[in-house]
């Protein structure tokens, strides 16, 4: 490419990002209203999204304790003193029907709606980029808090849109009074202190690896419990398919069935504890602690997946993770160290990711990010991504976002090594 | 004598009780309904007063006051359904102080919590 062509590039990146943040700029102007919380738990317990979230779908200390806890609200109060307090007389009884079913008081499904636009300076046709999707999901609790359940689907869409894995479970809540929750479905690991690992996306950019990814849903047995009101581990047994090579005319074998294990122990200081109880703060004295809350977490995985010639191979990922909150500051920190069996010599693989978020209001947060990929300590490939979110209302979001790539593997192949992409992407629950 | 002195004692002393039970009750005055509900502040103690007006500030820039007029009146938190009481106070005081958006300090929240354990007491009177 032609230095002046580059140029004319890079201007047109920038004039498309200052339309961009103008525009995104504009519509905070004229969408500010009170905000208004929609989602299911919102309305199945009459409170605001930001009870759990900073901006959805991040989870808030509290969130963290409500999902953990299996979708109960921390401090086991049982639901029917909840609808005495919040319903008139004559609308409890007529709600009495529901708590004797043992069903959610509302009917316990949302929506999400997105649409992204992106550019990508090495395309030709560089905005003409629209990616949509649609995704129904429900969650909540039967049998007074009991058992907790979880669904996802997307409804359509296109390749791109910011749909998770298909997921469906329950999750058993104290099952016989043992002090455990019992989640069995198809489901994606909980391995990180997150929704999701922090080198998720960084490990999902090593395609030509494999496909494979720790959190990618499966069919699954998940144990979890609290060490204490600080601590929790997590064990896992899932199932893959997997394909186990071909026979002398090149059919394919039967698919076995093959477990894969995986576990996790994390530890949280500071902050408010998986019980959801906020940490006893002294009034008339100043401690670091009032703000702090540092959070650490560690993750095993080991199973099996079979490659582009259909054979088992060994699969194996370790990390570590680190959260460091204060105030409106929010630090991430993760690394993960794999090793895929392949049919020449093993491949080792480790990213690295951070990302710092400051949130100014429940509207209003910046974030950047920093990914780090190397695989067997060839041609590492890196990703800067600065974004802006801006949430208008609590379940109305927009992105912008640029991801600055460095992939030296590409130059191999004639690409530039360097490439920009940008990305408004609105989201829109209910 | 002594028996009209104590009789007479005892209806003045019934007397003053009776007149006094109306103005605490009247303590715990409400205005408004739904968004716009609120406390009157006209029977709190001298001191209480300038602490309201930290809650009237404060606490309605995330949520309604009828959520904490709920909650005193009845002891119950109308979401969790957990009780709120004195422990409860300081444990919301502290949870709104780590509440990124707040922009409260920690004078804010202790005269906020002071408050509101004051108006527990005077609902429970």
């Amino acid at each position: 490419m032609g230095v002046s062509a580059r140029r004319s590039r890079v201007h047109r990146f920038t004039c498309a990002g200052a339309a961009f943040a103008v525009g995104t700029l504009l519509l905070a102007t004229f969408c500010a209203t009170p905000a208004e919380a929609i989602p299911a738990f919102s309305r199945e317990l009459k409170t605001e999204c930001t009870t759990c979230h900073t901006i959805f779908p991040q989870l808030n200390e509290f969130g963290q304790a409500f999902e953990k806890n299996g979708f109960v609200w921390p401090g086991g109060v049982a639901k029917s003193k909840k609808v005495k307090v919040t319903q008139t007389e004559e609308e409890r009884k007529s709600a009495e029907f529901i708590n004797l079913s043992g069903i959610p008081n509302t009917l316990p499904l949302s929506a999400s709606l997105g649409l992204t636009y992106r550019y990508d300076e090495d395309k030709e046709d560089n905005f003409d980029q629209k990616f949509y999707s649609a995704e129904l999901f429900g969650a909540g609790t039967f049998g007074g808090d009991k058992i907790g359940f979880w669904f996802n689907e997307s409804l359509g869409g296109q390749s791109g849109g910011p749909t998770g894995p298909s997921q469906v479970w329950f999750v058993a809540n104290h099952p016989f009074g043992v002090p455990v929750h019992l989640k069995a479905g198809r489901l994606s690991p909980d391995l990180s202190l997150w929704k999701t690992t922090l080198n998720g996306r960084m490990l999902s950019m090593g395609a030509n690896i494999n496909s494979f990814l720790v959190t990618s849903a499966q069919s699954g047995v998940e144990i979890s419990s609290f060490l204490g009101s600080r601590a929790i581990a997590v064990f896992g047994v899932n199932d893959r398919n997997n394909a186990v090579g071909k026979d002398a005319d090149g059919k394919d074998l039967a698919v076995r069935s093959v477990n894969d294990f995986y576990g996790r122990v994390g530890v949280k200081f500071g902050g408010t504890d998986f019980h959801g109880k906020e940490p006893d703060v002294d009034l008339d004295k100043d401690s670091v602690w009032d703000y702090l809350s540092i959070s650490l977490n560690a993750f095993g995985y080991s199973g099996s997946q079979s490659g582009p010639d259909h054979v088992n191979r060994d699969v194996t990922r370790f990390g570590a993770e680190a959260e460091v909150a204060y105030k409106k500051l929010l630090l991430m920190f993760g690394a993960t160290r794999g090793e895929n069996d392949t049919s020449k010599a093993a491949v080792e693989i480790t990213a690295l990711s951070a990302e710092v978020d400051y949130v100014f209001n429940p509207m209003f947060a910046v974030a950047l990010r920093y990914d780090h990929l190397d695989v067997d300590g060839k041609d590492p490939r890196a990703v800067v991504t600065p974004g802006v979110i801006y949430a208008p209302f609590q379940s109305v979001k927009f992105r912008l976002s640029a991801a600055i790539d460095s992939n030296p593997t590409l130059a191999a192949t004639g690409k530039a090594d360097k490439t920009t992409t940008a990305q408004l992407s609105a989201t829109l629950s209910f | 004598m002594n028996a009209n002195r104590v009789r007479t004692a005892f209806f003045a002393a019934a007397a003053l009780c009776l007149a006094a039970a109306p103005l605490a009750a009247a303590d715990l005055k409400t205005v408004g309904s739904g968004d716009a509900m609120n406390f009157d502040p006209s029977g709190f103690r001298e001191e209480m007063k300038s602490k309201f007006e930290i809650m009237r500030s404060k606490c309605v820039k995330c949520h309604t006051m009828e959520r904490t007029i709920v909650a005193i009146k009845t002891g119950v938190a109308p979401i969790s359904g957990q009780p709120f009481d004195r422990g409860a106070t300081k444990a919301y005081g502290i949870k709104m102080l780590r509440k990124p958006d707040s922009d409260m300090n920690k004078d804010q929240v202790k005269a906020v919590v002071e408050l509101m354990n004051y108006l527990l007491d005077e609902a429970a009177r």
